[in-house]
């Protein structure tokens, strides 16, 4: 018993918040400042990246 | 009638039709008045997906659940938080991405465009689903708006209902889905501070931690058990992967997906989602934890459902008191105006717009949204006046359906290439169909299990199954891995390309 409650209770309570705030924390600094989307308002974010795939594709000329 | 109540609740309308007013002017066209012209910051977006998720059913009924069943409840908040995380995490990204390239407004655009359904199955087939279960989910908040102006003011139950129709209609109609999203705001702020609040006095009052949990303990051991008073029999685990299930509408279901359609730029959608995750884990820790230390200071009460009134009426000042009838209504309105505004899209863009007048000028289907939401609202308003007892059944049986239809055909559009259309529609009506089966005829012989587990189950497997007997469109699966580059790998930073590089290959 820890505070009144069994250790299993305590794993039942904490467990969303560690998971939630873990994975949320992660997607946030993965993407927070994400460059892929500087311009990407409507229309945008699929096909700048596959105008840049295919920029990347020819090369430097 | 105390006057403080009334001032604090007068104060609160008067408001709601200011934001409405202020946001005229962007619901003029089609995709103002139904996304809000995709320009909502991350902030709007967190707070309102959670306050449209989180209903009356929040505040009374998960408080009522945290008195009765006490930690047991907890399975509840587990299965919320992870439906909020994974949503956030891995949905909204590539929802967003593509629905940006589709300019869609609706999850029926969506995939209507993913699945090339020229035929219009698939919106016709969505429209229904929203349609039925809006109908059943929006009497419902009603219902409770007629129960809490009747409990905390003393109004009469069809004066409250009627009241509460009126305002909503009011900033719904007048200010479109971006007055629904930001009075969403205020409304998830105000819930946040209440269930914020009301466990820290709660357990204050009934004389700290340990003594709570003494006191509970001694009413029924029970009550401080992860696995309830069934303990680990197959009921008591049916019971918690119920309570899980709950959590699993989180990823898919409409009224929650146009929240990502509405955002400004992909780049809002992680702090949002950081933002909605803080907020759930208050939500719901907060109204188990309430429940709880209710339990503890009233054990006597006739109906559960009540401990959040009686509380805030027996442990705070009018102001708070008020302050408290406040949140509820915060917590019934903002669901009920994105519902009725869902519903209204369905008709009018999904099936007005796309499949029978496409000639229509926006002005026109904007008017012919509004007044659909009147009609909807009313026609709730109805149903709500003839059904005086306060079911959270039908909230939650909604709730699954929304999300049986949806959620499998919507994971499997964003993550599956091999998806196909009549994969799509044969998951969508056998998941909505087992839902309201399952209910009919299976729910009380089988352990009471929650037809969100039977409903999503068999949507998946219909997906799946007929998609491997059918062809994709031709052009999905390149679509797909391009908007799967976009998105990236969710917890990867992506490397940015180098100034030089790009220079030398615009050259």
């Amino acid at each position: 018993m820890m505070l009144g409650l069994s250790w299993t209770a305590w794993l039942l309570i904490l467990a969303a918040p560690a998971l939630g705030l873990a994975l949320a924390l992660r997607f946030f600094h993965a993407h927070h400042d994400d460059p892929q989307h500087d311009h990407a308002q409507h229309n945008g974010a699929a096909h700048d990246v596959a105008q840049q795939d295919a920029a990347e594709r020819a090369g430097p000329r | 009638m105390n006057p403080v109540v009334i001032t604090i609740v007068a104060l609160y309308l008067l408001v709601l039709f200011a934001i409405g007013m202020w946001a005229r002017t962007a619901s003029h066209d089609v995709a103002g008045y139904y996304v809000a012209g995709k320009k909502l910051p991350s902030w709007v977006i967190a707070f309102s997906s959670n306050a449209t998720g989180e209903s009356a059913w929040l505040l009374l009924g998960l408080t009522g659940m945290g008195y009765m069943v006490g930690v047991h409840a907890f399975w509840v908040v587990l299965g919320e938080v992870l439906g909020v995380t994974l949503a956030w995490v891995f949905v909204s990204k590539p929802f967003k991405i593509y629905t940006d390239r589709y300019d869609s407004i609706t999850v029926a655009d969506f995939l209507e465009d993913r699945f090339a359904d020229t035929g219009h199955v698939i919106r016709r087939l969505s429209a229904l689903i929203i349609f039925s279960m809006v109908a059943v989910y929006t009497a419902a908040q009603l219902t409770a708006s007629g129960k809490a102006f009747q409990s905390f003011l003393g109004l009469d139950y069809t004066t409250g209902v009627v009241l509460g129709t009126i305002i909503v209609l009011y900033y719904t109609v007048v200010g479109g889905f971006k007055a629904v999203a930001y009075t969403d705001l205020l409304q998830g702020l105000l819930m946040f501070g209440a269930l914020l609040l009301l466990p820290v006095v709660g357990i204050a009052a009934a004389g700290g931690w340990l003594p709570l949990m003494q006191q509970l303990n001694d009413t029924d051991p029970a009550l401080l058990l992860p696995m309830g008073a069934h303990g680990l029999t197959l009921t008591g685990v049916l019971s918690a992967l119920s309570f899980v299930a709950v959590g699993l509408a989180f990823l898919g279901v409409p009224q929650l997906l146009v929240r990502f359609i509405s955002a400004r730029s992909p780049r809002e959608l992680p702090r949002a989602g950081l933002i909605a995750v803080i907020c759930i884990l208050v939500f719901d820790i907060g109204a188990v934890l309430a429940g709880m230390a209710g339990r503890a200071l009233y054990p006597a009460l006739a109906d559960a459902e009540t401990v959040l009134p009686v509380m805030a009426e027996q442990l705070f000042p009018a102001l708070f008191t008020g302050l408290f009838l406040v949140a509820v209504l915060a917590a019934i309105m903002s669901t009920a105006d994105s519902l009725l505004i869902l519903a209204s899209s369905a008709v009018v863009r999904d099936v007005i717009q796309k499949i029978y007048r496409p000639d229509l000028p926006e002005r026109r289907l904007a008017m012919f949204g509004r007044i659909t939401t009147v009609v909807l609202g009313a026609a709730a308003c109805i149903a709500a006046l003839g059904q005086v007892r306060l079911v959270f059944w039908f909230v939650l049986f909604a709730w699954s359906g929304l999300a049986s239809a949806f959620v499998p055909v919507v994971l499997c559009a964003l993550f599956w290439k091999r998806t196909t259309r009549a994969g799509v529609i044969t998951g969508m009506a056998v998941g909505f169909t087992v839902t309201v089966v399952w209910v009919l005829a299976f729910k009380t012989a089988f352990y009471d299990l929650y037809e969100m587990i039977p409903g999503v189950g068999a949507g998946l497997i219909a997906t799946v199954l007929v998609s491997l007997a059918t062809e994709p469109p031709p052009h999905a699966a390149a679509e797909f891995d391009e908007v799967q580059r976009a998105v990236g790998h969710p917890f990867r930073r992506r490397v940015p390309r180098p100034r030089a590089t790009q220079k030398k290959v615009a050259v």
